[in-house]
């Protein structure tokens, strides 16, 4: 399983194998603040991270990080 | 920046003659109140009454509560950017009515129907069980009951509630201006004995950036996703910090009279020069939205406090969060790591019975907390004598979509239903007992 979620940390200690970091608690993979285009880039890329992530080999809590910038905290 | 804070006790509250204070009694005009509510054109109807401690008197539809205080001299107003324009406040005279609240009892049409957003109400109890729970239960409490009109928007409703209630307080505490005081206490961060521990307070406030009012503002403008800002704590005591006039429910949130009676900055305050050296205080806004904002915060927060060279941090927080734990626990966790050790004063969950999982997040440099309690502690509301409030008395929502409670009954709920039942900064005489 592959876990994406805005609260990496929170899933490291609930012991979450997986862990992709999305973005934000109300969107998590995606970024409303972009446009139409560059909002599918993002998208794209967490869940292209997520499956990565899911053919990864991990002895514990792992933590993904896609290639994306933050618009907001 | 020295702060004379000038105390006024009130031991009794009348409604008669005009308006004044003498000998400990405050004497209300009541007409010339319920005119000096009805300027605004959005409070279609006032009303007051006074609840005394011990008095089997429920009020419901609380929404807020303020101390009156008035500015005697210094910049600034009480209540600045609300009542008067943003100066800086915190030194000169400050004059307070104290042991009395002017508790302001709303009902609107909501315009939010659900969710953390809309507007809620607490329960008062002046007596029983529920009395000893809340700093409400033992002060006199003149509640100021409105209604608004209908097509007020949530933010609008906020501002008229807030308004009323302040410009009450004001026009009550205006009677002190030319009295003596029965004591004052002086505030001020003097330079002291270099060897005393510097100690900040990081003052941790839960704030949503999309809600009509993000639940705190200070000098009038709501914190929506701020980063940490650096406070004296004389400006508390001038009220430049309130809360949303809307929410009283659910303990959520500390209302505008516990940020201007606040217990750790008091007694950190009081503290100063004796026991330590108090530096200040670390407004930080939490709960932000995603763990880089959370680090984000929870950096500047512990890089100010390794700024002012801080030796150790008080740590507080507010609203049943879980999202907002996160950001206070990582700040806890980058202070420890830059050499400020902290204390961490929490509430905690743990469900009714106290046996669920107490805190969501944790981290090993946590090391020093200190409880203020359970977050669902169960009550039995006892059937009272009299019900006080705006609006129907006798079927009253606390959160919109919860079932209704009918308040002139005995019923179940638990302190969240109670103004000031969740006790995020330590104020009430809860003790506890390792058994």
């Amino acid at each position: 399983m592959a876990h994406i979620t805005s609260m990496a940390t929170l899933a490291k200690q609930m012991k979450s194998n997986r862990i992709v970091v999305g973005t934000k608690i109300p969107h998590p993979c995606g970024d409303p603040n972009l446009s139409i285009e560059a909002d599918n880039t993002l998208r794209r890329e967490i869940v292209k991270t997520a499956l990565k992530a899911l053919q990864a080999g991990v002895s514990g809590p792992t933590i993904f990080v896609p290639d994306i910038s933050y618009t907001s905290g | 920046m020295r702060l004379e804070l000038a105390n006024f006790p009130v031991k009794d509250v009348r409604f008669d003659g005009r308006t004044n204070y003498h000998g400990g009694v405050l004497e209300i005009n009541r007409e010339e109140l319920v005119a000096l509510v009805l300027e605004d054109g959005k409070v279609v109807s006032a009303n007051f009454d006074v609840a005394l401690p011990g008095e089997q008197t429920r009020i419901v539809r609380v929404r807020d509560v303020v101390e009156p205080r008035l500015k005697v001299s210094g910049t600034g107003c009480v209540f600045p950017g609300i009542l008067g324009p943003v100066e800086t406040v915190g030194q000169g005279r400050t004059h307070r009515l104290s042991g009395v609240t002017v508790m302001t009892s709303a009902e609107y049409k909501l315009t939010i129907l659900e969710g953390n957003a809309a507007g809620r109400t607490a329960l008062v109890d002046m007596w029983g069980p529920a009395a000893q729970l809340t700093p409400f239960g033992s002060t006199i409490n003149i509640v100021l009951m409105l209604k608004l009109r209908d097509g007020v928007s949530e933010l609008e409703a906020h501002a008229a509630i807030q308004s009323a209630e302040l410009r009450v307080a004001q026009r009550l505490a205006e009677t002190t201006r030319e009295r003596a005081a029965e004591d004052v206490e002086v505030f001020e961060l003097f330079e002291t004995d270099p060897s005393l521990p510097r100690v900040v307070y990081i003052l941790g406030c839960r704030t949503t950036w999309h809600e009509p009012h993000s639940g705190v503002a200070l000098y009038g403008l709501p914190i929506r996703e701020s980063l940490p800002t650096l406070v004296h704590p004389n400006e508390f005591l001038d009220g430049a910090a309130t809360s949303d006039a809307r929410r009283g429910g659910k303990g959520t949130f500390p209302c505008t009279w516990e940020w201007m009676n606040h217990p750790v900055l008091l007694r950190l305050l009081r503290e100063h020069g004796k026991r330590l050296n108090f530096l200040g205080v670390i407004l930080q806004r939490t709960r932000f939205e995603s763990d880089f904002g959370k680090q984000v915060t929870a950096a500047c927060a512990s890089q100010m406090a390794r700024l002012l060279k801080a030796d150790g941090a008080v740590i507080t927080r507010t609203g049943p969060s879980g999202n907002n734990f996160i950001d206070v626990m990582l700040t806890v966790q980058a202070c420890e790591r830059k050499g400020v050790k902290t204390v961490f004063l929490t509430p905690e969950w743990g469900g009714r019975e106290g046996t669920e999982l107490p805190l969501v997040f944790y981290v090993p440099e946590a090391s020093a907390m200190v409880t203020t309690g359970s977050l669902d502690r169960v009550i039995t509301f006892p059937a009272p004598a009299k019900v006080i409030g705006a609006g129907d008395t006798q079927i009253v929502e606390i959160t919109p979509g919860d079932p209704l409670i009918s308040p002139s009954t005995s019923f179940v709920g638990d302190k969240g239903y109670l103004q000031g039942g969740i006790d995020w900064w330590g104020g009430t005489r809860h003790t506890c007992q390792v058994y």
